[in-house]
């Protein structure tokens, strides 16, 4: 609701927009490039990197899910960027508060980890499509938008995806 | 692990909560940026040096060529109409005909003359004389 009164052009300046929705949807920029990169230092520079190219682009959307998904689509075509250019070697670490682990059992913590060591070796498409659709909770038709594919294109990568996680975290 | 195990990790991974120092590293970094004036790359500005260097020689060029006066007007004053000097008469020349070519004719062979034999005769009269013309055949 906020977002969307902001891009009905409430009496704001342009700037104090822009930090709004830097506020409302760093959370979602950041955790997605963090579940694809499997790192925090790379996902907070292509989170940095998606806001600014927002910036340049402006705030003209037509409606509150077309900023939702090109944020994404920027997002996870920067994470492929990255990818290609240097492979992750970086173990996966999860940063968490301190209440956070306290509230957790080990064992789910230990679970976690290696679902998300599992998800690091899929496909760059099939980890990005598991995030979007398992993680971010989006449609398949809004994964399929995003990632330039068809549904059932989608369909079929999830599924493999599920599979080989499946595969990995039994085999242990 | 079945798939709903799965799915329940996915989902408690969404709801964790993001390091609250990689936010506040990614906001500030995105403000800085973002109210640095827009750079451009080392060859664009050099495009942009270039044309600005053409743009001022033509400048240059137009500034210095002189001004254009419109032309004055054009006034005609009307004269009289001087007296033609009477001219001599022409020769009347009039355009000779070529004669018309004449068409080789065929040659004919100019008949033979008539060689009948004439004889004189004078009288005792001179001025009666006879000519006697015998044909061919002598008769």
């Amino acid at each position: 609701m906020i977002d969307a009164a902001i891009m009905t052009g409430m009496p704001r300046t342009v700037e104090s927009a822009f930090d709004e929705v830097v506020r409302r949807r760093e959370t979602q920029v950041l955790r997605t490039a963090y579940r694809i990169l499997g790192n925090w230092a790379d996902a907070e520079d292509v989170a940095q990197e998606v806001f600014v190219r927002l910036h340049r682009h402006g705030l003209d959307f037509a409606a509150e899910a077309a900023l939702g998904s090109w944020l994404y689509r920027v997002t996870v075509n920067l994470c492929f960027d990255r990818t290609r250019r240097a492979k992750p070697a970086e173990p996966l670490t999860e940063h968490r508060d301190g209440s956070v682990n306290a509230e957790a059992s080990v064992l789910r913590e230990e679970q976690k980890q290696r679902l998300m060591t599992a998800l690091a070796r899929l496909p760059e498409k099939e980890r990005a499509a598991v995030v979007l659709r398992e993680i971010e909770g989006l449609e398949t038709a809004e994964v399929a938008e995003i990632l330039g594919s068809s549904e059932v294109t989608v369909r079929s990568q999830i599924s493999r995806a599920l599979d080989r996680l499946r595969g990995w975290m039994e085999a242990r | 692990m079945n798939d709903d195990q799965m799915r329940d990790l996915f989902r408690e991974m969404r709801d964790e909560p993001l390091p609250a120092d990689s936010l506040a590293r990614v906001r500030l970094a995105v403000a800085e940026r973002v109210a640095q004036p827009v750079r451009r790359p080392f060859w664009l500005r050099w495009q942009v040096l270039a044309a600005g260097v053409v743009a001022a020689v033509v400048l240059v060029m137009v500034l210095r060529q002189p001004a254009q006066v419109p032309a004055p007007p054009v006034v005609v004053a009307k004269q009289e109409p001087r007296p033609v000097p009477p001219t001599p008469p022409q020769p009347i020349v009039t355009p000779q005909r070529k004669p018309p070519m004449r068409l080789p004719q065929a040659t004919t062979r100019p008949k033979p003359r008539n060689t009948d034999p004439l004889i004189r005769l004078e009288t005792p009269d001179p001025n009666v004389v006879i000519f006697l013309v015998a044909d061919g055949a002598g008769e």
